[in-house]
């Protein structure tokens, strides 16, 4: 057997027996269980009137309405999920307002004018619930200028016509989104990560301690110790892409294209593995390496977030994007251009790391 | 008094002050976490990985062709046919067609299918808002018509130290009743649904009031009128992001004790600190000290900055959160054999804590789980919202006793015999227990702080299960249960292994006791704010039969430790612990049931 593969071996069989393998996908676990959470989040953030957040939650935002129109304001109240109690008075209103027990007082009458009626809104500014109050409020207000909308166009403005679609077909899949654009794209990325980190710590482990002496006298090329080292990081991360693949094609959300999804993987993991691998042999010093490839990993997660929205280039290289349009079966072909830059990167990477793999010998203390 | 930990903490300084690179990236990580975290604004943003994701197709010519949004591509057709064909094959996700101003939709009945026709609803409500404003602005008759609500927003500082106090919150919680419909509640000034209060108000006696109340108050300002679409929503977790930015400065504070001190390790330079005249707490608290001083000053910092009168207390929560990373940073490094291990310990934990802090937020001013997290407290007193001093240090509780814990551990195996050797978990395990026993006695001392130290851990696995695992626990009730049982069966016996000198009579009464004592501690805060509103399972086994459960910890532990004591084989082990979880996961079941009561 080569020196390589059987540094990459043994480099695989100490992260089995130190559980580094088992703790990966622990961490992917708890990457797939949050990611329901996490989505949340963000899809307050990136739409907050038409996100799910507070759809079905009822008893969150206390209202006061002083109103004639109680008819009008009650079903888009309730449709918007606040809890409204109609007072006939609005310094009754107001006291319970100032004694912090409604969160909101809305006043006034719907008009069928053709003037806008007019509805005053009493809102606190020191409640850690003010974002939530007034989303809220923001779909009550939407609801209702819709409502009030139709029936003003029947009255006065009949020939005019807004573009209404059949509600016979529904769709509410929140899941899908939550899985292809979250969870696949960071489950098949965040190992290939790893991979790096792996290296860095292998590395830097053995030319700190000095063992890395042991490999220098063994008759192996110095090239060969810095690619056994890589191959053992890629031996611990590829098997979790091929797990995951095969655990997702028992569930509703599988890859439709797993080739694809392991071709893409296997090329960013040896991206990173070759991005660790020069990290740790330009510092050699553990701490020093990790901090600049957090940095670079701070820089290629930036791909998944709206960042990349600068430009399409950017869009079309994110990482996220390939792999969410892998997982719904594009063929590889497809994002030829986008892995042929990957494999260019990995390969002028490679070619420096070769050339300076020599450093392992300048990391000796002797 | 010379402190010669100081000593130590100036040697950890210097590997810094000689070092321009490792300082530049300190800055560069500090500076990036805080501009990804504070520059978060809300808008129509969309992730990459949705762009151009549905496609759609129509029949040219039609309207439809207008539609555009990031997440979709329009494709035309030139017949339905056509259109339906390649919609069964799966080349579009959803077809469009229009007749006299209604748009129906095709789908294929796929997931894919069904969420591109969430989004396109989106695209029409986006494309009616375009249209109404054009014909608005064309026509300015036809205002009051189109764009027929205007708000005015009157905004206020509520008092609410003074007027809601937890107790007032958390009655007004208590009119709803599970059926969610609304009881109405004597403290209120209202008149609800009442058909006699309709047809009494005069509106314009309203509208002169507001102006003129308006005009008064002086704490008061009136925005101008607003249409609903320009409504202004702020992002509802600003505040959220800019208190993780601070504590992701800490966790960074806490990875770089973490990798100088398994630096120490690796290059086994330790040795040569473990020949000097400092103490081995001296030699951690100087390591630790230059780190935990960097956190504290960020924290001061910002608490300052963020928050008016309520800055000690955000300095309080931040601060004791730092000491909790710092001690686990410490206890990686023992616990780990090498930089992998501690790479990957550090990751996951990390990871594991702010799901931990930052997941409750999600229900900040929803619910009141989001008690659950520190974080969600500093955003209360930033919002100058009432918060309690005694709420602040119950709600920190946890987080204190987990320190105590990885501190506790450290010291304890940090010796040059255990330190250096690179023992497996098992054996520091034992170590810290016949440390803590030499320290304590080994009798009824040793029995209440072993067990109450791991009471912590309990505690994370029952708040994980209240919302990380809630689907889960909806999922499988019993085997949520069942694992509970198990953890705070294997968290009262564990002590006992390493140490059964005490008699299982006495192990058994003060274990169960002070299990039961620390846990019920914790949960003192939460028992007001959290648990009293979930349903089942969680509700039963906090606020009822408290005396039996009791009874049960101490009755379970107690034969558990006799029968180890009696046959030290790791089956009998084994098989008495299934038994004692069985037991356990009984009486769970019973009191679920309303059983013993």
């Amino acid at each position: 057997m080569k020196g390589e593969y059987r540094i990459a071996w043994r480099e695989f069989k100490a992260m089995m027996r130190e559980k580094s393998f088992v703790m990966v996908l622990l961490f992917e676990i708890l990457l797939v269980s949050s990611s329901a959470f996490l989505s949340v989040g963000y899809d307050v953030l990136t739409s907050p009137e038409t996100s799910d957040l507070l759809r079905g939650a009822r008893n969150v935002i206390y209202a006061g309405i002083v109103t004639d129109s109680k008819t009008e304001v009650a079903l888009p109240l309730q449709q918007s999920g606040i809890t409204y109690f109609s007072y006939d008075s609005l310094t009754k209103a107001e006291e319970d307002f100032r004694g912090g027990l409604l969160d909101t007082v809305i006043v006034g009458n719907i008009n069928l004018r053709t003037d806008p009626t007019v509805l005053t809104v009493y809102l606190p500014t020191n409640t850690p619930k003010v974002g939530v109050i007034r989303l809220t409020l923001k779909r009550f207000f939407l609801n209702l200028e819709g409502r009030l909308r139709r029936v003003k166009m029947m009255l006065y403005t009949p020939e005019l016509k807004l573009l209404s679609y059949d509600e016979a077909a529904r769709g509410d899949e929140r899941n899908f989104e939550v899985f292809l654009l979250f969870t696949i794209p960071l489950l098949f990325f965040m190992p290939a990560i790893m991979a790096g980190s792996l290296v860095i710590d292998s590395l830097t482990e053995d030319m700190e301690s000095g063992r890395i002496l042991n490999l220098l006298a063994a008759p192996i090329g110095d090239n060969a110790i810095v690619k056994g080292k890589c191959l053992g990081a890629l031996y611990a991360t590829i098997p979790h892409c091929i797990i995951w693949l095969i655990v997702l094609s028992f569930t509703e959300y599988k890859t439709l294209n797993p080739v694809g999804i392991a071709v893409a993987f296997t090329l960013y993991a040896t991206l990173f593995t070759s991005i660790g691998a020069v990290m740790a042999l330009h510092f050699q010093r553990n701490r020093t390496a990790q901090m600049a490839y957090t940095l670079v990993c701070v820089a290629s997660i930036a791909l998944f977030s709206p960042s990349a929205n600068a430009s399409e280039v950017l869009i079309r290289l994110s990482p996220a994007h390939i792999l969410t349009n892998l997982a719904l079966g594009a063929s590889i072909v497809s994002v030829w251009w986008q892995m042929t830059g990957v494999m260019m990167l990995t390969a002028l990477i490679g070619l420096f790391l070769m050339k300076n793999a020599g450093r392992v010998y300048n990391s000796y203390p002797g | 008094m010379r402190l010669k930990f100081l000593t130590v903490s100036k040697y950890e300084l210097r590997q810094y002050s000689r070092n321009y690179l490792e300082q530049f990236f300190i800055l560069a990580g500090i500076l990036s976490i805080f501009w990804i975290l504070s520059n978060t604004s809300q808008g129509t943003v969309e992730t990459p990985s949705s762009y151009k994701l549905y496609r759609i197709g129509y029949v040219a010519g039609t309207m439809s062709g207008n539609y555009s949004h990031y997440t979709i591509s329009m494709l035309p057709y030139d017949s339905k046919e056509e259109a339906a064909s390649d919609l069964s094959g799966g080349v579009i996700d959803v077809f469009v067609e229009e007749h006299d101003s209604v748009a129906t939709f095709q789908t294929s009945g796929s997931s894919k299918s069904k969420a591109a026709l969430k989004r396109i609803k989106q695209v029409i409500i986006t494309y009616n808002r375009d249209l109404i404003y054009q014909m608005a602005d064309v026509n300015e008759t036809l205002d009051g018509i189109l764009l027929p609500i205007k708000v005015r927003t009157v905004e206020s500082e509520i008092d609410y130290t003074t007027s809601i106090k937890p107790e007032v919150y958390l009655h007004r919680i208590r009119f709803i009743n599970r059926e969610g419909d609304v009881i109405a509640p004597e403290e209120l000034n209202i008149n609800m649904l009442d058909p006699e209060s309709i047809g009494n108000i005069n509106l314009t006696e309203y509208i002169l009031k507001q102006d003129k109340y308006i005009e008064e108050a002086s704490n008061e300002t009136s925005v101008g009128f607003t249409l609903p679409e320009e409504w202004e929503v702020p992002f509802v977790f600003k505040r959220l992001y800019d208190n993780m930015a601070i504590v992701a400065v800490s966790i960074l504070f806490s990875m770089l004790l973490t990798l100088s001190f398994a630096r120490e390790k690796v290059n086994r330079t330790l040795e040569n600190i473990f020949q000097t005249p400092l103490g081995r707490w001296e030699i951690l608290l100087g390591k630790t000290l230059p780190y935990f001083g960097a956190m504290a000053l960020v924290n001061l910092a910002y608490s300052i900055m963020s928050t008016g009168t309520g800055a000690i207390k955000v300095f309080y929560i931040l601060t004791v959160l730092s000491a909790t990373l710092a001690s686990f940073a410490l206890f990686t490094v023992v616990i780990s054999k090498n930089y992998r291990e501690v790479t990957f310990t550090s990751s996951i934990s990390l990871m594991t804590f702010l799901i931990f802090i930052v997941l409750p937020n999600v229900f900040s001013g929803m619910n009141v789980l989001a008690f659950l997290s520190p974080l969600d407290t500093i955003t209360t007193v930033q919002n100058n919202a009432y918060v309690s001093y005694s709420d602040v240090f119950l709600s920190l509780l946890p987080y204190k006793f987990l320190t105590l814990f990885f501190a506790a551990f450290t010291l304890s195996c940090f010796q040059p015999e255990v330190f250096q050797s690179t023992p497996g978990l098992k054996d520091l395990s034992r170590a810290f227990y016949l440390s803590l026993s030499r320290r304590l006695g080994g009798g009824v001392k040793y029995a209440i702080a072993s067990v109450s130290l791991l009471v912590p851990f309990v505690y994370i696995v029952q708040t994980l299960m209240a919302y990380v695992i809630l689907p889960i626990g909806y999922m499988a009730p019993y085997a949520s249960i069942m694992l509970l049982a198990f953890i705070e069966e294997l968290v009262k016996i564990l002590p006992y292994t390493y140490n059964r000198r005490i008699k299982p009579a006495v192990y058994g009464l003060t274990a169960g006791l002070s299990f039961f004592a620390t846990e019920k501690l914790f949960n003192i805060y939460l028992i007001s704010k959290v648990y009293s509103y979930l349903p089942t399972p969680y509700t039963v086994f906090v606020v009822k039969g408290l005396i039996y459960t009791m009874v049960v910890h101490i009755i379970l532990t107690t034969f558990l430790s006799w029968l180890i004591s009696k046959n030290k084989s790791r089956t009998t082990f084994l098989i008495g612990l299934a038994a004692v979880t069985l037991a356990h996961y009984t009486y769970n079941i019973t009191m679920m049931r309303g059983g013993l009561r």
